[in-house]
């Protein structure tokens, strides 16, 4: 079985709405993560030559 | 689709991969989640041996079993071997096998990220303890990794914090995984408000990781680039300031806290109803709760620093917004108590480490409390006191918790029925002694004993002794945890078509036990739903 293979199987009955959902909220919640991140450091950044 | 075809699919979907690519290429929610376990089980234990080491050294005082350095490198890694290593992947695991079961959703949404995410963790784990072997060996600073201490230990101090990153990653990758199925694959039907508390506490517990862990990675690559690229971040002599380290540290340190907890919450709540045969008192009125908690974490880091010198104003502030998070707390305490009031009330092992968990993390959030108050902290901050506060929280408040989901969803998983007789010595062992353990440590702190020092004056010999006789006593019951989860996979008595708890609601509860290798590949009906509707 190849990891396609098994992927599909793991998830078979998942709509072409659901997969749009699930693309946008990954993008969504990566973007988030990685604001977080920079916004971080750019804040103490900036901190430091105040 | 033809019923032959609808056979020949479903056939193909009970395919389960053999030996070891079932594990190393696992796409599959449940497979995955017991690896999260397994990893974690063997990380409490080595984190456990790590604790047995650091009160044998204060079972007396003068006793030189490690040298002071090494037995600061033996307490700093057992912190982060626990938190990092033992307490987030549980609840990891737990996610993973429990919140597609409890939605109605065939796997995890993305479920190769999944597997990406596990498989983070053995390699970072392996680096993490591996720091043990370098020249110098492990940090010895606390798991808080203040400059400029972090910074004077050797080779193991970039080991460490790419460990760090490597878990930060695996936590965040999961925690995308655990919005995105949460907010896409619930079964038709199954609204937000519908949701076990299991799922919505982990819902809450996710954003709080994408929220904080970044910033954790974000402190730890400056720490980094001041030792290793000449930065100032946090250094003084270079501009910088290393009280700053603090505030980004604790900004994700406090909310780290509630990721440890929150979903102990959840588990709480799906355990009491069960056991009481009654629905949750006041749903809606928890998920609020759990939402205001995880807000007033992240304006509350303050308190771990009361002493470092801030405005009054500051502290004020800090200590009310801390204050403020008794009353969400008290709502979920108070609403467990009134689902048992009344209740047909039955003492199974999930049950009694829901009761005790009830009664200690109370302590502990009222220590917390204590805690709060900038005046007192002065006297508090740095002692035992703080020691006994917080492992109040997390042994007897995340550790029985997980304990808890273990042996209530165990018949689920496995298909078969624990010892009961073994699992209640387990619980009665580690409730009694676990108080052993950690009370003394409030006397010591209230007499002045400092922690994170490898010997102390002997006047605090006595409640020394009764703590580390209470460790260790705590630490051997814990061997009852694997073995009894072993026999029960192995030779438990099958529970066959009945549900193992008559009391139980939810969807994961209508499907048959063990749960099938894929489950929900069509989404639950409405009938099914309301069935197992859990309020």
């Amino acid at each position: 079985m190849s990891p396609t293979d098994s992927a599909r199987s793991a998830a078979p009955e998942i709509s072409v709405r659901q997969r749009r959902g699930i693309r946008r909220t990954t993008w969504a919640v990566s973007l988030l993560a990685l604001a977080v991140y920079f916004g971080y450091m750019i804040v103490t950044f900036m901190h430091m030559h105040r | 689709m033809t019923e032959s075809h609808e056979t020949a699919v479903h056939a193909e979907h009970d395919h389960k991969p053999h030996g070891w690519r079932r594990w190393v290429f696992a796409t599959n929610h449940k497979d995955i989640g017991t690896m999260y376990l397994i990893f974690s089980g063997v990380m409490f234990f080595l984190g456990g041996a790590a604790a047995m080491g650091i009160r044998a050294q204060l079972f007396k005082s003068g006793l030189e079993l490690f040298d002071p350095a090494e037995f600061n490198q033996l307490l700093t890694m057992h912190a982060l071997m626990m938190i990092f290593g033992a307490v987030m992947p549980a609840w990891v695991g737990l996610a993973n096998w429990m919140i597609p079961l409890q939605i109605g959703a065939p796997d995890m949404a993305l479920p190769r990220l999944n597997n990406l995410s596990f498989w983070i963790l053995p390699f970072a784990g392996a680096l993490l303890m591996s720091a043990f072997l370098v020249p110098g060996g492990a940090p010895a600073g606390g798991w808080t990794m203040y400059p400029p201490l972090m910074e004077q230990f050797g080779a193991s101090f970039p080991m460490v914090i790419f460990a760090i990153h490597l878990l930060g990653i695996s936590s965040i990758l999961g925690a995308i995984n655990v919005i995105v199925t949460i907010m896409n694959l619930r079964a038709p039907g199954m609204s937000l408000l519908r949701m076990p508390l299991f799922v919505w506490t982990w819902l809450i517990t996710a954003f709080l990781l994408i929220a904080v862990m970044p910033v954790l990675a974000g402190a730890v690559t400056m720490l980094l680039t001041d030792h290793f690229f000449g930065t100032s971040f946090f250094n003084a002599a270079g501009g910088g300031d290393p009280v700053l380290f603090l505030h980004v540290f604790w900004f994700f340190g406090h909310p780290e806290v509630y990721i440890l907890i929150l979903p102990a919450f959840g588990v709480i709540s799906e355990i009491i109803p069960t056991f009481s045969r009654k629905p949750l008192f006041g749903y809606e009125a928890m998920v609020y709760a759990t939402a205001s908690i995880a807000f007033l974490s992240f304006i509350v880091w303050g308190h771990h620093m009361f002493t470092v010198g801030m405005p009054v104003s500051a502290q004020l502030f800090f200590m009310l917004s801390t204050m403020l998070i008794a009353v969400p707390t008290g709502v979920k305490v108070f609403n467990w108590t009134a689902t048992m009031w009344r209740g047909s009330l039955s003492f199974e092992p999930p049950m009694l480490f829901a009761v005790a968990f009830l009664f200690l993390f109370t302590i502990g959030g009222f220590s917390g409390l204590m805690l709060a108050l900038v005046p007192s902290d002065y006297q508090y901050h740095g002692t035992y006191f703080v020691v006994a506060h917080f492992h109040y929280v997390l042994v007897p408040g995340a550790v029985f918790a997980i304990m808890g989901a273990v042996y209530y969803w165990l018949p689920k998983w496995s298909g078969r029925m624990y010892d009961m007789r073994l699992a209640k010595w387990h619980f009665w062992l580690s409730a009694i002694f676990v108080n052993v353990l950690f009370f003394p440590q409030h006397f010591l702190g209230l007499a002045g004993m400092p922690r994170r020092i490898a010997d102390y004056a002997p006047q605090f010999t006595d409640w020394n002794m009764v703590s580390s006789i209470g460790g260790f006593v705590f630490g051997a019951a814990q061997l009852l945890f694997p073995y009894i989860v072993w026999r029960c996979v192995r030779s438990g008595k099958p529970v066959g078509a009945n549900k193992p708890w008559e009391g139980a609601r939810g969807l994961e509860w209508e499907l048959p036990s063990p749960a099938p290798y894929h489950s929900w590949q069509e989404p639950p009906s409405e009938a099914v739903l309301a069935h197992g509707a859990e309020h």
